[in-house]
């Protein structure tokens, strides 16, 4: 593929892959290239085959491949399982073949085997020694005793392919400027902490754990809950007492937490939920991506209540989405869900610096009381949004039955129709959700939501026939989307999960009739893949 | 001092005449007054249930959660505000059934907060089934052979998993029952405080084990386990 180069490596659980991965693609940055990094790992902790693909480019949006041009093995096992994956004329190298392990048993620790790799692939790349010492410095800096391990071991691997440095041939050149490397969880993080959110209940979930680590690192209240029920009902009463609170979980965990959601919606409680999709259903394939839990988000729950589903699809968006997500609880009063998956989770992304910078969030914590006057905590509005209090300020009741002004319980006729009606108006002025891309009056209009932003953007980079509408915001279903579909002359809805689950809810809501484009085996479109299903 | 008046809202209870609950409402507004809280810094989560209808008539800070979930909410609160007076309320059915992870879980992590579970044999707004702490032997609607099983105990729990305040209240003892509310409220650490109360409608042949009031707690709280006859505060570790 032109522009761009693809590598693999691949080990065992335990050998270093996915830092192997990440040192590679932040040096690549350092170059000036643009990098995608896409791990795959089975559900265990050792041995087995965990593999990273690493793209880079002088283009900005990458897509994960079926081929690569180089992969270097830990083992033959690891070798065979990807050698069909090395496009024609490309390499392999196993890395007992090549000594790597000799330079490993030398230093006297097999973990600095993947270093020893980097130090090899980055001779066969053809690129100067410096920079990788620099980034491996940068990654080790916290890690002082084995530092000086890791360097010698890169140093060692990259003397050993001196007689074959610069033999990949790599085409693509990097651009002048900083680049950013981030995974998606950690542009989520980067954007909860923007947004100050004060206090996180997580039960560890892949693909969610990284939120966990980055978040105990800080000083959010951090609760380690007995279990998803616990933590989400924590969340729900640090909100109500002042903070703002956030959960983070996959599906499975998402399951157990809906009857508070609906306490959320019923008590007007404003609530964050992190969810990771992995392929369900149940414990499905658990470390593996999906987008099959929208129609789960956007219906969880007994009876009616508002809430709002974001569902950010690249770096830019995981960072708005996830600051930007507290304000909209906040001055909704509603639960917002963060609907991410593991592909854009635990991948890396690359960005301009100074795209990244230029995302500005600002803290708005909605309607408040002012403390004049009596005080009804579900006051009836105009808007449907009453002012809150929190414990502390005055004394108030805050209910899950239905209530009438005050919180007292009630079963009255009328009061719970206005209650119905109230939260009901709450989310109508909304607006935003969706986002077009490309050429205005392509041939053919692909639509996506989430994860597949990026890949999606890839595609019509090259194929100018065809533009793109990304929902961000997919519920409330944006007021703007039936307009923009229709102006379409053909629609694609490109979706990872296996009914097409957001072209369903574009026919329920606009009568439209899109192409449905589907994958779910847990893997994300791959580009030459997408390449053939929209031929 | 503030005025006990000051806890009543505009409601009346709607409990059944005769009820424990409303010797344990009373009791509890004179241990508020006692420590001299201010409503606004109370705040009292509830759970479902006959006993949890209390939200309506209590004038704090009320939160009506869900069905054995008072407690997460009340940890959750008490985390984010320190300075809050946070207590937990659920019956035998939401503390000690649905929501006995809960309750393990605090104790273990000493979280400070009291839980109050008002005890009364039964799940009593479902119309009288049995419930976890439901006495062996006992007829209840779902249980029309006499219930199986030994009876859970809420005080077992806590103190086997790490409960730094423990006490057993019968709601017939006003007196006593707000001295143990008055201290469990100003613990530091996780309280626990059982309030024997026994549904005067569908567990009204239930007998409470003849009371043995202990003098003072137990220095090991392995001497008070599964003795379900024992009241007042039998575990206060500082």
């Amino acid at each position: 593929m032109k522009n761009r180069f693809a590598i693999k490596i691949s080990g065992p659980a335990g050998a270093g892959m996915m830092q192997a991965g990440e040192t590679l693609s932040k040096a690549l940055n350092r170059l000036g290239f643009f990098s995608l990094m896409y791990p795959e790992y089975p559900s265990r902790i050792r041995g087995g085959d965990n593999h990273v693909q690493v793209v880079f480019s002088s283009r900005q949006f990458l897509s994960p491949q079926e081929k690569v041009n180089l992969l270097l093995a830990f083992g033959l096992d690891n070798l065979l399982a990807h050698q069909d994956e090395v496009i024609e004329g490309g390499l392999n190298f196993e890395a007992g073949d090549i000594g790597l392990g000799g330079i490993a048993d030398k230093l006297g620790n097999p973990l600095v085997a993947n270093s020893a790799a980097l130090g090899f692939l980055w001779a066969v790349l053809g690129f100067d020694l410096p920079v990788l010492k620099e980034q491996l410095a940068e990654d080790f800096a916290e890690k002082k005793t084995i530092k000086d391990l890791n360097l010698k071991a890169a140093v060692a691997g990259f003397e050993k392919a001196k007689d074959i440095w610069g033999m990949a041939k790599v085409k693509t050149k990097g651009i002048k400027g900083k680049i950013s490397n981030l995974s998606g969880n950690e542009a989520l993080t980067q954007g909860i902490l923007a947004a100050e959110c004060s206090f996180a209940a997580i039960y560890p979930m892949t693909p969610i754990n990284s939120i966990l680590s980055m978040l105990a690192k800080t000083k959010v209240n951090l609760f380690r809950p007995e279990d998803e029920i616990a933590g989400i009902n924590a969340a729900i009463g640090a909100a109500y007492a002042g903070g703002r609170a956030m959960v983070a979980t996959s599906g499975g965990g998402f399951s157990l937490m809906v009857e508070a959601l609906g306490m959320a919606g019923a008590a007007e409680v404003p609530v964050v939920i992190v969810v990771g999709q992995r392929t369900g259903p149940s414990t499905g394939m658990a470390t593996f991506s999906s987008q099959a839990d929208l129609n789960f988000v956007i219906n969880a729950g007994h009876g009616e209540f508002p809430r709002i589903v974001l569902t950010p699809g690249d770096l830019e968006e995981s960072y708005r989405l996830g600051a930007e997500a507290f304000n909209l609880a906040e001055r909704y009063q509603v639960p917002v869900i963060l609907l991410t998956d593991k592909y854009l989770a635990e991948s890396c992304f690359s960005r301009l610096k100074e795209i990244l910078d230029k995302v500005v969030v600002r803290i708005d914590r909605g309607k408040l009381f002012d403390g004049k006057g009596e005080y009804r905590r579900y006051a009836l509005t105009l808007d449907g949004i009453s002012p809150r209090a929190f414990p502390g300020q005055t004394v108030f009741l805050t209910n899950s039955y239905e209530h009438d002004e005050y919180g007292f319980s009630t079963d009255e006729v009328g009061i719970r129709e206005e209650m119905m009606a109230k939260r009901g108006r709450k989310l109508i002025g909304l607006k935003g959700g969706v986002e077009k891309y490309g050429e205005e009056g392509a041939e053919t209009t692909l639509v996506g939501w989430g994860s597949t932003k990026e890949i999606l953007l890839d595609f019509i980079t090259t194929h100018p026939d065809y533009n793109l509408v990304h929902f961000w915001r997919p519920w409330p279903f944006p007021k703007e989307a039936e307009e923009i579909l229709r102006q379409a002359k053909k629609l694609i809805v490109v979706e990872g999960n296996f009914s097409g689950q957001l072209v369903d809810l574009i026919e329920k809501e606009t009568g439209l009739r899109p192409k449905r484009v589907l994958k779910d085996n847990g893997r994300p479109f791959y580009k030459e893949e997408l390449a053939r299903l929209l031929k | 001092m503030i005025d006990e008046k000051a806890l009543f809202t505009s409601q009346e209870p709607t409990w059944c005449p005769g009820c424990g609950a409303y010797a344990f409402l009373a009791a509890l507004k004179k241990a508020i007054v006692e420590n001299k809280l201010e409503p606004k810094n109370i705040v009292l989560t509830y759970d479902i249930g006959c006993s949890a209808n209390m939200v309506n008539f209590l004038n704090v800070c009320g939160f009506a959660t869900l069905h054995g979930r008072s407690i997460p909410v009340a940890v959750g609160a008490k985390v984010l505000n320190p300075k809050l007076t946070v207590i937990a309320q659920g019956g035998e059915g939401g503390i000690v059934t649905e929501g006995a992870n809960h309750l393990i879980h605090a104790a273990q992590r000493n979280d400070d907060i009291t839980v109050v579970v008002n005890n009364n044999y039964v799940f009593g707004l479902t119309t009288g089934q049995a419930s976890a702490a439901t006495p062996k032997g006992a007829v209840t609607r779902s249980t029309p052979h006499g219930n199986l099983y030994e009876a859970l105990s809420a005080i077992d729990l806590a103190a086997v998993s790490g409960g730094t305040f423990i006490a057993r209240a019968l709601a017939s003892n006003i007196k006593a029952m707000e001295e143990i509310l008055r201290q469990a409220i100003i613990h530091k650490g996780f309280s626990l405080v059982e309030v024997i109360q026994p549904c005067v409608i569908w567990a009204k042949d239930l007998i409470v084990p003849g009371p043995v009031w202990v003098e003072k707690p137990f220095i090991d709280r392995r001497e008070f386990l599964g003795q379900a006859n024992l009241f007042g505060i039998l575990y206060n570790k500082k």
